[in-house]
């Protein structure tokens, strides 16, 4: 790929609490929240007072080769599930698969397996050790494993922290593109919810005290790749990939800056006037994260003054983890790609008119922001 | 540390390469507290490696680990958080306080990402879950590591933790140069960071990964690795800032290369093409032949198939050079630091560039005379190193390979 040149997203795969695949997760956009999820730990498990919007039970094996599917963790499962959506008809020769990145990022990783080989050791000490587990506990289990079910052997790379990690692992592969150092990517986030580790943040006062909102499950990949090569071969361009940012503050109180900043980088990288943003797709809801997004939106020009449709994503998915920041971008690209915008809350008409520019936006709590600009191919 | 052999006022040769510089280094290893403590014991020929010590580990008490010295606390978290801002604390010694304008970026590589076997949290548990603490369940804090190095050292670019396994330290040194070629930061701390935990230890254990005795790399009777702390840093920016800015610049960073051998969860290609890919990645990012590389970091865990596998890509790569190619294993040693492992060996690198000094590799047994004639120095070799490569193999068939230059190479 020639350094620098723009980039297309080719292929989305989505699995979300309203449903799976990229069309489930527009049309489950369309109807009321779905119903409020308490999460049902094991017994013993303290249960944290904000809810949990848990990916409904489905069929796998309807969705994704079932010998992927086997033997692996359900984070796994769910990258899996995704990158099948995502890789669907991409037709890619052998050397082209050879150049070609996975990039992943996750805030819980394979915590279910970890959890349960640590269980193990602690009944049953070293001997009672699973050498499976403890290899689908390692963060990069998921991402190592969509790379060998499509042959992908460019850098395979698994980002790790907050929730900002869903995009960060976007704007990653990104940057490994315009330099040259893969020829495709396949990026995005996503999360498997544990009980226990929700449990733990919440006793250490990190996440899931009352009123934090809901935390949501789910995974949606992107297939990025230079838009003139897929233009020349006849692959569907769903948007243009404009521009990133990403800003960090390490200071308390932690403000909207970093958000702001990110905003305004990933502008500034599209070289794009804020004014011509018609959509921005965030967290939002009643947690800290989302009131720092939300005050950022207000200082951001092209929000501030109306000008933006915005589309808090927390009401229907939840928020929290990676895997609901990468469905942030979901949601966008979708948008982009039928012309359609979502609607702004559960039960709300989508506004009529198409969107042309979105910029989907992701701010932690701890300093973090990242954000991406999308827009249509024309 | 300044570097003994630049000459004065060299002016930088045009070249085509990534264009970093590295201009600070802190180390925390089983061998010292420091990059001068670790260099001299390693040179030294020296091991951290040792049995475990009573009651660290449980039962598994029988395993060798590298424990590096530092604070004594039952809380793994908190001790990898300490030993890594010495690290750091050191890295930076050269550059001050004052952050100024700039952007500083904060690229942290991992495999635990600061996860913990929590003992206390399963005593409680396993008595009685309902009285349980959870708040003694030591996991999925990442983000809370990058915070708190972000704040302590007003990081105001991206900060992100790769987990790439065992390649993590290296990719994150890939990731801080990412960052500053397309200009998302000016100056980046790219760290690797792994403590010695029960459960790694349990973990490599159940795979048949550790070692029975002292570690054998690239010996027929090698037969396992022994698991070990690592803690790195190293300030990289811009070459061009750094000479305008007159900042010594300790080696430059050549190239880099990652691939994915998308062949198995825990094994490596046997045939070593996903680390052959890598290693071509990382030469061509720095615009030099195979013949070009004069001294070797190798992964060399001394498992049976990551050596083979090693040695067949490092074949397939260099060719008839590898006959005369010098070849470091590190592992015997600092032990395997699992996520820091990259950054660890890479920081080793630089030293052998600063100091024109090849390391001994400490092991009882010759090489296995299946893998050909290597290179491998029992003892300190002086030697003109221009150009050095450092290899980085991870579960998951996650592959890391940098280029390192002197700094006027």
């Amino acid at each position: 790929m020639t350094p620098g040149a723009p980039l297309a997203i080719t292929g989305v795969g989505a699995v979300s609490p309203v449903g799976v695949g990229r069309s489930a997760l527009e049309a489950g956009l369309g109807h009321e929240a779905p119903p409020e999820a308490r999460p049902r730990p094991p017994s013993g498990v303290p249960q944290p007072g904000c809810v949990v919007a848990f990916v409904p039970e489905f069929d796998a094996e309807s969705h994704a080769d079932p010998r992927t599917l086997r033997k692996v963790s359900a984070l796994s499962r769910l990258a899996t599930v995704a990158a099948a959506e995502c890789l669907a008809g991409w037709d890619a020769p052998p050397a082209r698969r050879t150049a070609t990145g996975v990039f992943l990022g996750t805030a819980l990783g394979s915590s279910g397996d970890h959890l349960a080989a640590l269980e193990l050791l602690a009944r049953g000490g070293t001997s009672a050790m699973s050498a499976l587990l403890f290899a689908e506990s390692v963060f990069n289990a998921a991402a190592s494993h969509v790379a060998k079910v499509h042959a992908l052997r460019g850098a395979n790379w698994t980002t790790v922290g907050g929730e900002a990690t869903g995009l960060d692992a976007v704007v990653a592969a990104v940057r490994q593109l315009r330099q040259g150092a893969v020829d495709a990517a396949l990026a995005g986030g996503a999360d498997h919810y544990e009980p226990r580790v929700h449990a733990s943040l919440a006793a250490q006062h990190i996440a899931g005290a009352d009123g934090c909102g809901a935390i949501g499950e789910g995974a949606a990949l992107f297939l990025l790749e230079p838009l003139d090569r897929a233009r020349r071969e006849g692959r569907p361009v769903l948007a243009r990939l404009l521009g990133i940012g990403q800003a960090r503050r390490g200071r308390r109180p932690v403000g909207p800056e970093p958000a702001v900043e990110a905003m305004a980088l990933a502008l500034a990288d599209a070289d794009s006037d804020a004014l011509a943003v018609d959509l921005v797709v965030t967290g939002g809801g009643a947690t800290p994260a989302g009131a720092l997004e939300d005050a950022a939106l207000g200082q951001a020009a092209g929000v501030a003054n109306g000008h933006a449709r915005v589309t808090p994503l927390e009401r229907w998915t939840g928020a929290g983890l990676a895997g609901t920041a990468a469905l942030r971008l979901a949601v966008a690209v979708h948008a982009l790609a039928v012309g359609r915008y979502p609607p702004p809350s559960p039960g709300t008409p989508a506004p009529p008119g198409r969107p042309r520019r979105a910029l989907v936006l992701v701010a932690t709590a701890t300093g973090a922001a990242c954000a991406v600009l999308v827009g249509t191919e024309d | 540390m300044a570097p003994t052999h630049l000459p004065p006022d060299s002016p930088p040769a045009p070249r085509r390469d990534l264009g970093v510089a590295i201009t600070g280094l802190g180390l925390v290893t089983c061998l010292g507290t420091s990059a001068p403590l670790t260099w001299a014991a390693l040179l030294a020929g020296e091991t951290g490696l040792a049995p475990s010590p009573a009651g660290r580990f449980a039962d598994v008490a029988f395993a060798r680990c590298g424990l590096a010295s530092g604070p004594a606390t039952e809380d793994n978290r908190a001790r990898a958080r300490a030993l890594l801002a010495t690290a750091c604390d050191e890295a930076l010694a050269a550059h001050g306080t004052a952050r100024g304008a700039e952007r500083w970026g904060l690229s942290l590589g991992t495999s635990l990402a600061a996860q913990a076997s929590s003992a206390p949290f399963w005593t409680q548990y396993l008595a009685d879950p309902a009285t349980a603490d959870y708040a003694l369940l030591a996991s999925y804090d990442a983000e809370l590591w990058l915070d708190a190095l972000a704040e302590r050292f007003d990081v105001r670019g991206p900060a992100c933790a790769v987990s790439s396994a065992c390649a993590a330290g290296a990719s994150a040194i890939a990731q801080a140069t990412q960052w500053l070629i397309t200009g998302a930061a000016d100056r980046v701390l790219a760290c690797g960071a792994d403590p010695v935990d029960r459960y790694t230890l349990a973990g490599f254990h159940a795979l048949g990964a550790l070692a029975k005795g002292p570690l054998e790399p690239l010996s027929a009777a090698r037969d396992g690795m022994a698991l070990s702390d690592g803690f790195s840093c190293l300030v990289l920016e811009r070459e061009r800032d750094a000479r305008a800015a007159g900042r010594p610049i300790l080696a430059r960073l050549a190239g880099a290369g990652e691939s994915s051998d998308a062949f198995h969860r825990t094994q490596p290609d046997p045939t070593g093409a996903g680390a052959a890919l890598a290693m071509r990645r990382a030469l061509a990012s720095a615009n030099l032949a195979p013949d070009a590389i004069d001294f070797v970091s190798l992964h060399a865990t001394a498992t049976v198939a990551n050596d083979a596998a090693e040695v067949a890509a490092m074949r397939t790569v260099f060719g008839d050079h590898l006959d005369r190619l010098a070849l470091h294993a590190a592992k015997p040693a600092l032990g395997h630091s699992l996520g820091a492992a990259g950054g660890v060996e890479a920081a080793l690198c630089v030293l052998a560039l600063l100091h024109q000094v090849r390391p001994p590799t400490v092991r009882s047994h010759g090489t296995d005379p299946a893998f050909g004639p290597l290179v491998v120095d029992d003892h300190a070799t002086p030697a003109t190193i221009r150009h050095a490569m450092s290899n980085a193999f991870g579960f998951g068939g996650c592959n890391a390979s940098l280029v390192l230059s002197r700094s006027d190479a």
